[in-house]
């Protein structure tokens, strides 16, 4: 009803109300992670103050919230992606190793060390913001993005084979397997 | 030299007495402003939330029966508060009647109320306003709209709830919409928007069918036809039946807004608030239609 109760009831004064002229419908509840983020109250306030159920009653664990999908947009600023180990993003996040993982990888440039990449899982991430409001750098490289404009979506005619395997419990390709030449780039064999 | 209307009130009954009702109905429009806008300024919290759907004493829930029609044709049910607030809501405007909102709680009725009172100082003439049942039309169009839409179609411009939001919340680019309406009523139509255009009002009036407080004319014979009543009424089409019929001196039009002015600018006290079982000496006539009659929907009964 765009009654603004969600927003008096945040302890936090994270959630505002979109004013005429902001590009969606007027008194739209939203907030700004960089600005403040979600504390994601367990006892979560604003879905009880919504009269309406545009904040759904059914969400019950403030875990289970989906308010957005942080993506670490720019790895060109991203201190981890440079090889540094700051890690914020992950240590602050409230759903550590399961929204945000540090992948090891090698760090190509020296050749000798490590890069800890932060990956962010949307099955978990409840896009609290906190990681965005974490960042270290002047502009955060890590942003809280609408789901929709976050995720891709695979076409639906798509098995992944080790999903099928797994399901089935055994390899589903026909025992002969087709022989193929393998072909390596020189023209070897 | 032209006549402002109310000047002849206040030379008789005294300028307290030719603004009673204004007074009443501002005190009313700007106390129940400052009753949502203590907690956010000041941190007393009487109210939360806004006109729309609020919470007071962190008991009574009301919300507002217009949102809720939107928000049913949008195809979404709301949880249980809302719709006891709004029973609540539609139970006080059934007693009291529908528009008494209008008048005396819509914050846009002072900004309308300044253009009227800015175009009669003005004298600015051209008239081009709509009829008064486009407004029905509009929100018959507005439910289609929120039908079709799935969303509260009338919020992206509603100028009553983005001013009185804007308020409490942030005005952002809202004042374009206030001032846009401003300036239709003061040099486009007039009284163009509450008395023509305004669906929310139109919802008011349909609630008006059983307000128990009703304006009525009952010293008529009195009437020195100086049409002081007309220039300030917001709806002045309604007041001729009640004034120069022979029927109920009873204002029973739906769209009367029970603001009162009429009764504070007649130097000859020809109105008084009354109740609706006060004096009902003629019902309907025969043959016409009461309720298009009322809705000012075009068929009018013959006026004597």
């Amino acid at each position: 009803m765009r009654c603004g109760l969600c927003v008096r009831a945040c302890p936090y004064d994270t959630l505002k109300l979109s004013a005429f002229g902001d590009g969606v419908a007027p008194g739209t509840p939203y907030f700004e992670p960089r600005r403040v983020p979600c504390e994601m109250c367990p006892d979560i306030p604003c879905v009880k103050a919504c009269p309406t159920g545009a904040l759904d009653r059914g969400l019950e664990d403030i875990a289970r919230a989906s308010m957005g999908l942080a993506v670490l947009i720019d790895h060109e600023t991203c201190l981890n992606f440079n090889g540094l180990r700051c890690d914020v993003c992950y240590r602050i996040c409230p759903l550590i190793d399961k929204a945000i993982t540090l992948d090891m990888q090698r760090n190509a440039r020296t050749g000798k060390h490590a890069m800890f990449i932060p990956v962010v899982h949307s099955d978990a991430c409840t896009g609290c913001g906190k990681c965005e409001r974490a960042c270290v750098l002047e502009t955060a490289a890590i942003k809280v993005l609408p789901i929709q404009q976050a995720k891709g979506e695979l076409g639906r005619h798509y098995r992944l084979g080790w999903e099928e395997k797994a399901k089935a419990g055994k390899s589903l390709l026909p025992q002969e397997v087709l022989e193929l030449p393998v072909r390596r780039p020189g023209g070897g064999s | 030299m032209t006549r402002i209307p109310g000047r002849e009130a206040i030379g008789k009954k005294g300028w307290l007495r030719a603004h009673k009702w204004l007074l009443l109905r501002r005190s009313s429009q700007l106390g129940l402003l400052l009753a949502f806008a203590l907690g956010p300024w000041l941190g007393i919290w009487i109210v939360r939330g806004t006109l729309t759907s609020s919470l007071t004493l962190d008991r009574l829930p009301l919300t507002d029966p217009f949102f809720l029609l939107q928000s049913l044709a949008a195809g979404h049910l709301p949880y249980r508060e809302a719709l006891i607030g709004a029973g609540i809501v539609l139970a006080f405007y059934l007693l009291v009647g529908g528009r008494v909102y209008c008048s005396w709680v819509c914050p846009m009725n002072i900004v309308t109320d300044t253009a009227a009172w800015l175009r009669r100082r003005l004298n600015l003439q051209s008239a081009r306003a709509p009829s008064p049942s486009t407004r029905y039309w509009l929100l018959g169009a507005i439910l289609v709209a929120s039908l079709a839409s799935g969303t509260l179609a009338w919020e992206w411009i509603n100028p009553v709830s983005l001013l009185h939001r804007g308020l409490l919340f942030g005005l952002g680019a809202a004042w374009a919409i206030v001032l846009g309406v401003f300036l239709y009523d003061l040099l486009i139509a007039t009284k163009g928007w509450c008395g023509h255009l305004c669906p929310m009002g139109a919802t008011y009036s349909l609630l008006n069918l059983t307000g128990v407080p009703k304006v009525s004319a009952l010293r008529r014979a009195a009437c020195d036809d100086c049409l002081d009543c007309y220039a300030v009424c917001p709806e002045p089409q309604i007041i001729r039946p009640a004034l120069k019929g022979d029927g109920s001196a009873i204002v029973s039009s739906l769209n009367c807004t029970h603001c009162g002015r009429c009764i504070d600018v007649c130097a000859q006290d020809v109105f008084q608030m009354t109740t609706r079982f006060h004096h009902r000496r003629v019902g309907h006539e025969q043959g016409t239609d009461p309720i298009a009659d009322r809705l000012d929907c075009g068929t009018a009964r013959p006026v004597h």
